[in-house]
């Protein structure tokens, strides 16, 4: 057998392993749209083993085939990622995939898409016709727009999100790659790789990716396309109908009219109407069972994309009591410095606006109660009955369960460590769990757990900043102490010194010239001593005092992580002209210092959502940094509104940034290097700061500069309206 | 003549309060601890005028369980307790975490604290605090401290 069928076999073999196994290992969503999609690809790369020895006029119609139902495969790509970016799909890869459809079936038979085929070396290759190079062109215009889709995200993900999206990239690039290798070999004439074993990769790559991230939700890609068929047939109904009548007078025009009434309806009418059937779809089809699927979906899986841990959970908890139709949720988290379970959030069905924001006694669970044990042991769905029969210790886990209001539980785990429980309350109606409960809840714990799983790692890396700069603080105090205190003994030594002269001067009333200009010398060199200790002082005062700066930017970087998480951050509606002047009036003395003009302009009603010394920091750090980088001129501080939101630029005509540097000032610690003198004080961390907080408020930073001619800070902040808490710009 | 108390974990600072308490108030007797259980004894046993008392300590009990134990333990005139940390202002555990260290004491408890500092903190001011905190004057050789900060 040659490479070329052995590594079609393979592919197909792997394909069929890896479905299954992903299949056996769980039946989340996630691992059954894995194994559909694997599957049908396994049975894809299997047919040129399977038909190697079948007459070659079966094997071009089988061709045809394939490449028509090909056709589908770069929009099923293309779909898979806009569903995994969760952004809709767009109606114009529906019109041409429509088009090319109806290009290729009417193709099929003549010899203009495939001409026949050829056996090379024992392979057998089809021999391209005059359409087949718009059907490589369809393939490579679909490729690149998911391409630019995900270079896009991947441009403006986070940290957590970025790994997602890579391996969708690489696995992708698999994949098309393969394709592309196969078009190669119909031009070419021979096979040059074997190119199934990509597939391989591609897959096995995905199946990582599904284990770990929860890539995609089968249910949401069926309810999707229930939607898009209902919608485009309804259209093709409509234009089949228009032209009916025309048939009879002219076939060609009815032709036409339908092409160009498809296209025409499928750009201008598919969105509304698709907006328009999918309430009632989702009532009539799936009776509401999947409609908090999509809200899901909406999830950032960024934590930094949240400003606020509490609000996704008081999310998820809404969505959990709503959707099992519990009476209440509650769920514990596990404080590693009070070593307990401490209550986070409650949420209940009477109580419509959710927690009171100052709860007085939070319930905790201590890291030895029976439950917490229970919950540990088994890592499951456990409700009363199952915990009737444990006992642990003095307390029973259905005594614990019950004190705490509830009729069952789940653990929340990320690998062996429990990160907190959800504790549920009984059911509205009084039934127990069913199926369908079951089900939900099953989906709502995989996401909890995946948030709160990179809720804990951010959070203890901030803690750990957070303690880092607490040592680091200490060490400065005393470093500070010992500065000051040298100044002090020298400024002792310096009194007692100038006192001894005054004495002296006055004994050499009548002593030789000689001695006098002696004494004089002795007298100059105190003084220059003591300038030089004074002047050394000020540099380790200078050194000292930006050691501390920075110490306290990272300390405050951490608490707004950390607290962010145990959801202590104080959220409002913040008018960004209004914060923007108070920074802009507290460091107007800085400004002058340097002579230099520091203006503000804004327009009215700019309001953001979020913590308000954040808003305050991103526009005082900027400014910080415009003033230290500005010699002479001017910097200005402008607030208005922008397309999506509001924009914030903090401009000045200091000494530039040099392109090749732009793009990674707000990406680490910066140190300019050239120019480090202008940029005095320069603390290395407010730029990444900047971004850092600018995204906690759902926002984005950029920046613009000309070496010499100065630099422009943009902030772009989404915008509060009252109904939605604008979380995305 | 007065006492003070150092309780501080952090070798360098806690020396260099020394150094400074020795060279402004040289009559001054002083004690240095690093955990909080001995902290409290010690200062049951002898109340000092003064406490310099850091909220991170070398045990499990911190500064502000300190306060809290002295508080119940009936002590209401001394010591006069300066607080310093390098946890910066706002408390991250507490039944107000988020809010100001200080609040998370009770309104009686929050009476034995004289003053507040967050590291690195100012020594001019610091002295001076301390000296307010003794009932003394302000002596003349913190003059001699370059006030800059």
């Amino acid at each position: 057998m040659s490479t070329y069928y052995l590594s079609s076999l393979v592919a197909a073999v792997y394909c069929f392993s890896i479905a299954t196994f992903i299949l056996v290992r769980s039946r989340r969503p996630e691992n059954l749209s894995f194994a559909v999609l694997t599957y049908s690809i396994a049975i894809w790369t299997s047919f040129p083993w399977a038909i190697q020895s079948v007459p070659a006029q079966a094997q071009i119609f089988i061709g045809r085939l394939l490449y028509i139902g090909a056709n589908l495969v770069p929009l099923l790509f293309l779909a898979f990622v806009r569903i995994t970016l969760r952004q809709s799909l767009k109606s114009y890869p529906l019109v041409l995939s429509g088009i090319s459809s109806v290009l290729f079936m009417a193709a099929l038979p003549s010899r203009a898409f495939l001409s026949g085929v050829r056996v090379l070396n024992g392979i057998t290759i089809p021999v391209p016709g005059p359409i087949y190079l718009l059907f490589v062109l369809f393939f490579a215009v679909i490729c690149g727009h998911a391409f630019i889709l995900l270079l896009n995200a991947y441009r403006t993900a986070g940290p957590q999100e970025k790994n997602r999206l890579l391996y969708i990239f690489i696995a992708f690039i698999f994949a098309y790659l393969s394709g592309f290798l196969h078009f190669a070999a119909v031009y070419v004439g021979k096979e040059p790789f074997p190119h199934d074993v990509l597939i391989v990769v591609f897959a096995s790559i995905l199946a990582h990716a599904i284990m770990h991230h929860q890539l995609m939700d089968v249910r949401l890609a069926i309810r999707l396309t229930t939607l898009h068929l209902t919608t485009a047939t309804l259209l093709a109904t409509a234009c089949i109908l228009v032209c009916l009548p025309l048939v009879s007078f002219s076939p060609y025009m009815a032709l036409m009219t339908g092409v160009g009434g498809m296209a025409f309806l499928m750009a201008f009418a598919y969105e509304p109407l698709r907006r328009a059937l999918q309430p009632a779809i989702d009532r009539i089809v799936f009776s509401d069972q999947f409609t908090y699927l999509e809200e899901l979906s909406q999830l950032p899986n960024d934590m930094l994309e949240f400003t606020n841990l509490r609000e996704m959970q008081k999310f998820l908890v809404t969505r959990l009591t709503e959707a099992a139709r519990l009476e209440r949720v509650l769920v514990l988290m596990y404080d590693p410095g009070l070593q307990s379970y401490v209550e986070t959030i409650v949420h209940s069905a009477d109580d419509r606006n959710g927690s009171p924001d100052e709860p007085e006694a939070p319930r905790d669970l201590s890291e030895n109660s029976a439950l917490v044990h229970v919950l540990r042991e088994n890592s499951r769905f456990l409700m009363e009955e199952d915990l009737s029969r444990i006992v642990a210790g003095k307390t029973s886990a259905l005594a614990e369960l019950q004190s705490l209001g509830g009729v069952a539980c789940f653990p929340v785990m990320k690998e062996r460590d429990m990160l907190g429980l959800v504790v549920l309350g009984p059911k509205r109606s009084g039934e127990p769990f069913n199926q369908q409960d079951m089900k939900i809840l099953l989906a709502l714990r995989t996401r909890l757990e995946n948030f709160l799983g990179q809720a804990m790692t951010i959070t203890q890396e901030a803690l750990n900043m957070v303690k880092d700069s607490h040592d680091m603080k200490n060490d400065v105090n005393a470093l500070k102490g010992r500065v000051t205190w040298r100044a002090m003994r020298i400024a002792e030594w310096k009194l007692a010194l100038e006192k001894q002269i005054q004495v002296m001067e006055q004994g050499l009333g009548t002593s030789s010239p000689e001695s006098r200009a002696a004494f004089e010398a002795l007298k100059k060199q105190a003084h220059e001593w003591f300038q030089e200790a004074d002047r050394s002082r000020t540099v380790e005062d200078q050194a000292i005092q930006r050691l501390a700066h920075r110490l306290k930017n990272w300390a405050e970087y951490g608490r707004v992580v950390s607290e962010g998480f145990r959801g202590n951050r104080f959220m409002e509606a913040i008018n960004v002209g209004d914060a923007a002047q108070m920074s802009v009036e507290r460091w107007k003395p800085h400004a002058e210092k340097k002579n230099l003009q520091l203006s503000f302009e804004a327009a009215p009603n700019l309001v953001v959502w979020g913590e308000r010394s954040l808003v305050e920091q991103v526009i005082e750090n900027l400014i910080d940094n415009a003033i230290k980088a500005t010699k002479e001129g001017c910097v200005r501080v402008l607030c208005r509104a922008d397309r999506d939101g509001i924009l914030i630029e903090v401009r000045d005509s200091g000494c530039g940034i040099p392109a090749e540097d732009l793009p990674t000032i707000f990406e680490k610690p910066f140190y300019q290097g050239k120019g480090r003198e202008t940029l005095e004080q320069s603390t290395g961390v407010g730029l990444y700061l900047v971004s850092q907080y600018a995204r906690s408020l759902g926002g984005r930073v950029r920046a613009e500069s000309q070496v010499g001619k100065g630099s422009s800070f943009f902030v772009h902040l989404p915008r509060y309206n009252q109904t939605g808490k604008g979380v995305a710009a | 003549m007065k006492t003070i108390m150092i309780a501080e974990d952090h070798k360098e600072t806690a020396d260099a309060i020394a150094d400074f308490i020795r060279f402004v108030f040289p009559d001054w007797t002083l004690e240095h601890t690093m955990t909080g259980k001995s902290a409290i004894e010690q200062v049951l046993k002898n109340p000092p005028d003064v406490m310099v008392l850091d909220i991170a300590l070398a045990d499990e009990v911190n500064g502000l369980e300190v306060i809290k134990k002295l508080w119940e333990a009936g002590l209401r005139e001394k010591p006069r307790v300066i607080v310093i940390t390098a946890l910066g202002n706002k408390a991250f555990r507490g039944p107000r975490a988020g809010r100001p260290w200080v609040e998370q004491l009770n309104e009686h408890e929050r009476t034995l604290v004289a003053a507040f500092f967050e590291k690195p903190y100012g020594w001019h001011a610091f002295l001076t605090a301390v000296a307010k905190a003794a009932g003394v004057d302000t002596p003349d050789k913190i003059k001699l401290i370059p006030d800059n900060e």
